[in-house]
């Protein structure tokens, strides 16, 4: 085929040895470059350069494939052959509410509280609503107080003015067992009357009244009447 | 006929063989034997491309397990217009380049990864049964580092072709259906990259590179 050669450049040659090499170019090429060759040296060693270098990465190391690759690549593989399309889908759509189904839970109960905040506040009795105002729980099983009236503890003994009717009066007592005022219910009043009553209710002392154990103010109704004979 | 399809006897456009048919049809039959024998025949060499693309073990070994799953996936479309290797890494292709364009994007490009670089000692090498000598294994940890550098220099669509010719050993028709390109797309591309790895590489060939060509003659 020498007389279908050609000369070429070294640069012609250059771009034909890579295909060269793989056997890759046609006829006419591999002739051309065949004859350039010979009269070029250093196109030679190109050459020879590009045939070493094909061979040097052939010759590469292989890295060692890790062992759990194969195993790796057959479970993930498995998790996405999984045969039961309705599965795949389901686990699709799980991992895509589930972020969502904690705060919808959450969003749900909280309107539920509200409603049935919103319904009790306007559906309770009356009655509920006084002893709320009270402090007073919002429901509660009914016990009747346990209370204790006032007990007479001191009283002094001071002589008593003549009284000519009965008297009576109205006291109230402290939470600690002592008179705080007094008024007069009943009977005549004068100005002795009213100075032995002072003095006599000053001096007084009672247990005071109980609630639940708790001393509370109470009152008291006293009646004095003369005693003859 | 093209010198090309006589010398590289790789053409088999269209000609599946039967057992090669019998095995896409139990992938699409979705049987497990059929993907165990998949994978026990085809992680090994995605795994080393996988790692001289992406310069990476552990980048290397989760593309691999994306790349099988993308086979599942899209088995059921394997009309057999190329052979099930070709299919396979056309699928693995075009996975590690979009990884390595992921990565390119967030500038990694611009960093060597070297597997195995845990002390600092680069690229570990991994000895033969022949036990060579440490100026051997020196040597060849050296030469490997060369060689991976070289590549991580390499564009991707570059290094795919020389992985895929020099390592891998496809024809560039072959090549071509891989990365979708044309045969003549191929081989210019190769021959670029092939001079590119040259400079890259030339204390590591047996041919030493000091002598200037000659200006071109005017060919033709």
């Amino acid at each position: 085929m020498k007389a279908t050669s050609q000369i070429i450049g070294c640069d012609a040659a250059v771009e034909l040895m890579s295909p060269f090499i793989d056997s890759m170019v046609n006829p006419e090429e591999e002739e051309r470059l065949r004859s350039h060759l010979p009269q070029c040296a250093s196109c030679s060693r190109q050459l020879q350069a590009f045939i070493s270098l094909r061979n040097l990465i052939a010759g590469s190391e292989t890295v060692p494939v890790p062992e759990d690759l194969q195993l790796d690549a057959r479970l993930k593989l498995s998790r996405e052959r999984r045969p039961n399309d309705r599965n795949r889908w389901q686990a699709r759509v799980d991992n895509i509410l589930k972020p969502l189904a904690v705060p919808a839970v959450m969003g749900i109960a909280l309107s539920l509280m509200g409603i049935v905040i919103l319904f009790g506040s306007l559906f309770a009795p009356r009655e509920v609503h006084a002893k709320n105002d009270l402090g007073g729980p919002l429901v509660a099983t009914y016990e009747p107080p346990q209370t204790t009236t006032p007990t007479l503890k001191r009283f002094s003994r001071t002589i008593s003015p003549d009284l000519e009717q009965a008297l009576s009066i109205q006291t109230e007592v402290s939470d600690k067992g002592l008179i705080v005022d007094y008024s007069i219910i009943g009977g005549s009043r004068s100005a002795n009357v009213d100075q032995w009553l002072q003095e006599m209710l000053l001096l007084a002392q009672f247990r005071p009244a109980t609630s639940w154990g708790n001393p509370v103010p109470s009152r008291v109704i006293l009646s004095f009447v003369n005693v003859r004979g | 006929m093209r010198r090309e399809i006589a010398l590289n006897d790789l053409e088999r456009a269209g000609a599946l063989d039967t057992q090669e048919a019998e095995f896409i049809a139990r992938l699409q039959a979705n049987e497990d034997a059929a993907y165990d024998e998949l994978v026990r025949t085809y992680n090994t060499s995605i795994f080393h491309v996988a790692y001289r693309m992406l310069g990476d073990s552990s980048d290397a070994a989760d593309a691999v397990q994306d790349i099988f799953v993308k086979v599942f996936r899209n088995v059921q479309g394997f009309r057999g217009d190329s052979s099930l290797k070709t299919w396979i890494f056309r699928i693995a292709f075009s996975e590690i380049l979009n990884r390595l364009r992921w990565w390119k994007r967030r500038f990694r490009s611009s960093t060597v990864s070297l597997d195995d670089d845990r002390n600092g000692e680069g690229p570990a090498i991994h000895l033969r049964a022949s036990s060579p000598s440490p100026l051997q294994v020196l040597e060849s940890k050296e030469r490997e580092q060369a060689i991976q550098q070289a590549l991580t220099k390499l564009s991707g669509e570059h290094r795919s072709i020389v992985i895929l010719r020099d390592i891998e050993g496809f024809s560039y028709n072959e090549i071509a259906e891989i990365l979708g390109v044309s045969c003549g797309t191929v081989k210019s591309r190769l021959a670029r990259a092939r001079t590119d790895m040259k400079k890259s590489l030339t204390r590591f060939l047996s041919i030493h590179m000091s002598a200037e060509c000659k200006p071109d003659r005017g060919s033709k």
